[in-house]
């Protein structure tokens, strides 16, 4: 836990930030009691390879089910 | 006749084509209701009491003079992320208490010129990120109303107003909904243009009528759907008369029901009232089908909507972060958890999403909509946020967007619905459907409302204001501030 508060500290310190300690350690606290759901994220399998999903597919899904545009 | 202020859109749009009320006798009843109530509900921040009067003046000339609008004299509030001419926009932030907007937001100006008679700027929680600890359930006010669109939801709950716009970004609308028992739709992403509006996340913000049923909210949708020039987000197809295409026959109607995620952390009391709604409809001639969500089992979905968030506020607040400082405790932590996303877990989240939309995808293959869960729990107390689970009890905010934030991250349209009580509580399903085509899902929730009347229901501070005898509310006798100050604390200290 106290790296995880150390590494906020420092990483809000280089952009300038900071916080109370209580808020500091209460944010580190919050992700270390969420770290294995990122965890579990971060390790899906997103192909390399085509066809292959980019950042901007799950925009563009729901696009698709549109009407095309009016002349107008 | 019952309180004017007890009506819906639909009811009092009846009444003034009746001739049987008017506008402004419509304002001074929901004023009223707002003075008597609001005190301990706290759903408003700011009222717009003379700006109100004047605009029902006019509703009432267009009325008699046969030329009114869609939404011809009708009170509606706005979450106070919002921009209004002329009137306060604090986004439940100190950083903008003072801040006064020159322009409305689309949803604002679209309501306006459609006859809508703006009464109230409504309680939110810094940025729409959280919770606020302003706001009361109405149906017991020792609990909360959730958040962030928390005085959306009370004040249609209470009967203080028919229609108010919300937002959400991972349950935000429906979660309030489910807990206060009402009808709120969070439309397909992009339908409903978000110009003008305090963003939290672009990927995920949306624009939401809160109202008492379905029908109401598709009156409320054909006003502030559609392409608008300065949100190049916003979908360009045509905007139905969704009114119009209320009917279903139920018989024809194939209704998807997840077997995964949805139930798997869930109050059993709400997991039962679920099932009976399934029944309901599937007594009434509808086809259940199962699907199952795979995804869910390879992507943490909390995850996904943590990281989405978290890193889209913090590049999107990057302005304020010079004033750190005045930031609320709450958001100053949203901020901070964002430092430990980097932009590959961000963008990677972005990218995973789509795998979630292919079920959905696979599942409208065989279903016209998917009945979900709405909130997994009824609303917990203000000083005791828990997610009481039966066998279990966790944070509430680590599994509150459970079942909601899914239908954020696919785009897809979905509406809270009332659709039973447990502990004396309102709970609520959400019904779902493929994109841009909110005229299903309003239509499904419609049908399920139409075999019903859980929707109809009254808290009882409600009751007990309608079968009480009141004075006419006029400007001199009204009791509620024109303006609160803006509250940034909360109870709940893990968003």
């Amino acid at each position: 836990m106290s790296d995880t508060v150390e590494y906020l500290r420092r990483v809000l310190i280089d952009r300038g930030l900071s916080l109370p300690q209580k808020n500091l350690e209460s944010a580190a606290a919050t992700h270390e009691k969420l770290r294995h759901e990122f965890e579990k994220l971060n390790s899906v399998e997103l192909r390399f390879l085509p066809p292959y999903i980019e950042p901007a597919t799950a925009i563009q899904w729901i696009e698709s089910y549109q009407e095309l545009p009016d002349d107008e | 006749m019952s309180e004017l202020a007890d009506l819906g859109v639909a009811e009092l749009l009846a009444a003034y084509r009746d001739r049987t009320a008017s506008p402004v006798e419509a304002l001074e009843s929901v004023l009223g209701r707002i003075d008597r109530l609001d005190p301990s509900v706290g759903a408003v921040l700011t009222l717009c009491w003379e700006k109100a009067l004047e605009a029902a003046r006019e509703s009432e000339r267009r009325w008699l003079t046969d030329e009114p609008r869609r939404l011809e004299g009708i009170p509606y509030g706005l979450k106070d992320i919002i921009e209004t001419a002329g009137i306060r926009t604090t986004g439940g932030s100190l950083m903008y208490e003072d801040h006064v907007p020159t322009e409305d937001a689309a949803v604002a100006r679209r309501l306006r010129e459609s006859g809508g008679v703006l009464v109230a700027k409504l309680q939110t929680f810094e940025f729409a990120s959280g919770v606020n600890a302003v706001t009361s359930n109405p149906w017991d006010l020792e609990r909360t109303a959730a958040g962030s669109s928390s005085g959306s939801g009370a004040a249609v709950a209470a009967r203080e107003l028919p229609l108010t716009i919300g937002t959400d970004t991972g349950g935000s609308v429906a979660i309030p909904a489910s807990f206060v028992g009402i009808t709120g739709l969070k439309a397909t992403f992009g339908r409903v243009p978000r110009s003008g509006v305090f963003p939290l996340s672009w990927t995920l913000d949306h624009i939401c009528p809160m109202t008492r049923s379905a029908e109401d909210a598709a009156i409320a949708m054909e006003v502030i759907s559609g392409w608008d020039v300065a949100d190049p987000s916003s979908g360009r197809s045509r905007v139905p008369d969704y009114a119009d295409q209320l009917e279903v026959d139920l018989t024809q109607l194939k209704v998807g029901v997840p077997t995964d995620w949805f139930f798997d952390i869930i109050n059993p009391a709400v997991a039962k009232a679920t099932q009976e709604a399934v029944r309901t409809l599937e007594s009434a001639g509808a086809k259940i089908v199962e699907f199952p969500l795979p995804s869910s089992h390879l992507v943490d979905l909390h995850a996904m909507e943590l990281t989405i968030i978290k890193s889209e506020a913090a590049a999107l607040h990057k302005p304020h972060l010079e004033h750190f400082g005045k930031l609320g405790p709450e958001f100053q932590q949203v901020i901070s958890r964002a430092q430990f996303h980097n932009a590959a877990d961000y963008l990677n989240a972005l990218r995973a999403r789509h795998l979630v939309q292919l079920d959905f995808e696979r599942a409208f293959a065989t279903a016209d909509v998917v009945l979900t869960p709405g909130a997994i729990t009824v609303a917990p107390r203000h000083d005791h946020l828990k997610a009481d689970l039966g066998s279990s009890v966790r944070p509430w905010v680590d599994v509150v967007s459970r079942t909601t934030a899914i239908f954020n991250m696919t785009g897809l349209p979905s509406v809270s619905i009332p659709s039973g009580f447990s502990e004396g509580l309102p709970v609520g399903i959400q019904v779902a459907g493929p994109p841009y085509d909110e005229a299903r899902v309003l239509a499904a929730a419609h049908a399920f409302q139409m075999l019903t009347d859980y929707h109809l229901e009254m808290p009882a501070i409600v009751r007990e204001d309608t079968a009480t005898t009141h004075d006419r509310w006029t400007p001199e006798t009204r009791s509620t501030p024109d303006e609160l100050p803006v509250v940034t604390k909360t109870l709940d200290s893990t968003w």
